[in-house]
């Protein structure tokens, strides 16, 4: 007994991983590790992370919002009413965008990134280079809300249900809304933001280069929001902890997985306060403000990654009630956490086996 | 001699003194041996420290060597300053800055100054074991411990 107590504390620890790390794609890091053995060498796991490399800077040029040349961009800067050929990529990631905005009656909205620049959550305020240059710029965006009058009219540009595509003789198509409002003389065009879609779909073609080079375990996890767990060894399965949205350095959950895809969103992942209110970077796309349903963090584990970021936006947006009715209809393993501001407690509602680790955390099983 | 007598014997030198402590020194072994296992299977020497700006490996500093190593063009863009057991490493590149702690006694590494608009998460950094990780991702700079490479069950949110 004593032998295999020994042997199971130096187990896993043996297994030898090559890992590697990179912040060019998609504005934020990505981690990956591979398990080696007799097979999968060094040599094996360089070639998948070069090919990996080239696929990413393939998708970031097709879909980043912050590249001027990427064919989300073109969209942006389109005129109303116009079609856009796209490359195959964009074409997958608008499909998918479309059937998530339908599976979740629009809590999924990637069509709020003017909602998004007007309240401080784009790149531009977070590089360093923030200076005012629109014309909905405030001088402190830290201090002061946005114009109301700005809201409200960047709220009627959120219509993605008006977004179609079309695929005609190996050609695709993007169709951009002709929905324009006009504030102080300036006309506003619908801007979408693909960047969880494309994540997800990077993640999605990470697996398929992983299955061409034979590698079976090992995992990538991108901007610590979304993992792709392949497999950890023969016996065992990845040990997934997720951070808690309140107490930094801590975590509240954790769960095995292999072989699936595992996305988390919430509010302490990037916001600001003003007058003791948390104004964070998930918009609600029916109120043009940032979420305040009190559902901190969702998560969920499934199969396609290009979804999976996607929903747990969506959970975020949904409130309460609504996101339990989208749960209790759901196969994939779904968690949230919602602060009952009347208990002045945190709960989490799910409809699966999570391990629990914050023990002051009710759960409720839907 | 007889059965009682034997009986009496055995009571006499069961469990006496030196038994205890004998005993005692073994289960303290028996621990002591399952806790070494147990930290030196977790935690691996640190070898270097790698930092990295946009994805090109720009410094290495080496614990057994004591020194730096630059990559040529980025000799300029570090300030070392020693203090103590710690070096305070700041490094300038374009218009992005980075301020770290290098402790060579304790083998750890922390970002305690950064000009990005998120500087209160890298500040919050430290690492101590292989592999791990301090990323500062609006100035493109990853600080990377480096060790035996051992594996390590992600962490998400």
């Amino acid at each position: 007994m004593l032998t295999s107590c020994f042997i199971s504390c130096m187990g896993n620890n043996d297994l030898k991983v090559k890992n590697y790390s990179t912040l060019l794609y998609f504005n934020t890091n990505i981690d990956c590790q591979i398990v080696l053995d007799s097979e999968i060498t060094e040599d094996v796991c360089d070639t998948a992370w070069g090919q990996i490399k080239e696929k990413l800077d393939t998708l970031e040029g097709h879909l980043s919002v912050y590249k001027p040349s990427s064919e989300v961009s073109i969209f942006n800067n389109a005129a109303a009413d116009s079609w856009i050929e796209v490359s195959s990529d964009t074409f997958l990631a608008f499909s998918y965008a479309i059937k998530c905005y339908s599976n979740t009656n629009g809590a999924y909205n990637p069509a709020v990134y003017l909602l998004s620049d007007l309240w401080g959550f784009t790149n531009r305020f977070h590089d360093g280079s923030y200076v005012k240059e629109e014309p909905y710029d405030r001088d402190n965006y830290l201090e002061q809300l946005p114009d109301e009058k700005y809201i409200n009219a960047f709220l009627q540009l959120t219509n993605f249900g008006d977004v179609n595509v079309l695929q005609e003789n190996n050609r695709y198509f993007v169709y951009k809304p002709k929905k324009t409002v006009v504030v102080d003389g300036v006309e506003y065009t619908m801007k979408i933001d693909l960047g969880g879609i494309g994540k997800g779909l990077a993640c999605l073609e990470m697996k398929k280069i992983f299955a061409n080079n034979n590698i079976t375990k090992g995992y990538v996890s991108v901007g610590s929001s979304s993992i792709l767990a392949l497999q950890k060894s023969e016996e065992d399965l990845w040990l997934i902890k997720y951070r808690h949205p309140r107490k930094e350095g801590e975590y509240y959950l954790s769960s095995y997985v292999a072989d699936y895809s595992i996305s988390t969103s919430g509010d302490y992942e990037n916001y600001y306060e003003y007058n003791g209110k948390r104004y964070c970077h998930i918009i609600n796309p029916f109120t043009g403000y940032p979420i305040s349903t009190n559902i901190v963090t969702s998560t969920v584990i499934m199969d396609n990654p290009a979804y999976a970021d996607a929903y747990t936006t969506a959970l975020c947006v949904m409130g309460k009630e609504q996101a339990i009715e989208f749960i209790s209809k759901e196969s994939d393993s779904y968690a949230f956490v919602y602060y009952d501001s009347e208990q002045d407690k945190y709960i989490i509602y799910t409809n699966a086996s999570y391990d629990v680790l914050d023990t002051s955390m009710q759960v409720e099983q839907i | 001699m007889s059965l009682n007598k034997v009986s009496q014997e055995k009571s006499n030198t069961a469990f006496k003194k030196l038994d205890i402590i004998v005993y005692a020194i073994i289960i303290a072994v028996i621990v002591f041996a399952f806790v070494l296992t147990f930290v030196l299977s977790s935690k691996s020497p640190l070898n270097l420290i790698e930092v990295y700006c946009d994805d090109n490996l720009v410094m290495t500093y080496s614990f057994s060597q004591d020194s730096f190593v630059y990559t040529q063009g980025y000799e300029n863009e570090f300030k070392v300053n020693k203090e103590g057991d710690c070096y305070i490493v700041e490094f300038i590149h374009n218009d992005s800055e980075n301020v770290f702690q290098i402790d060579t006694n304790r083998k750890e590494i922390k970002m305690i100054d950064a000009n990005c608009s998120t500087s209160k998460d890298c500040k919050s950094m430290h690492i101590s074991s292989p592999n791990d990780l301090i990323v500062c991702v609006p100035n493109k700079v990853i600080i990377k411990a480096v060790g035996e490479d051992k594996i390590k069950d992600p962490i998400i949110g």
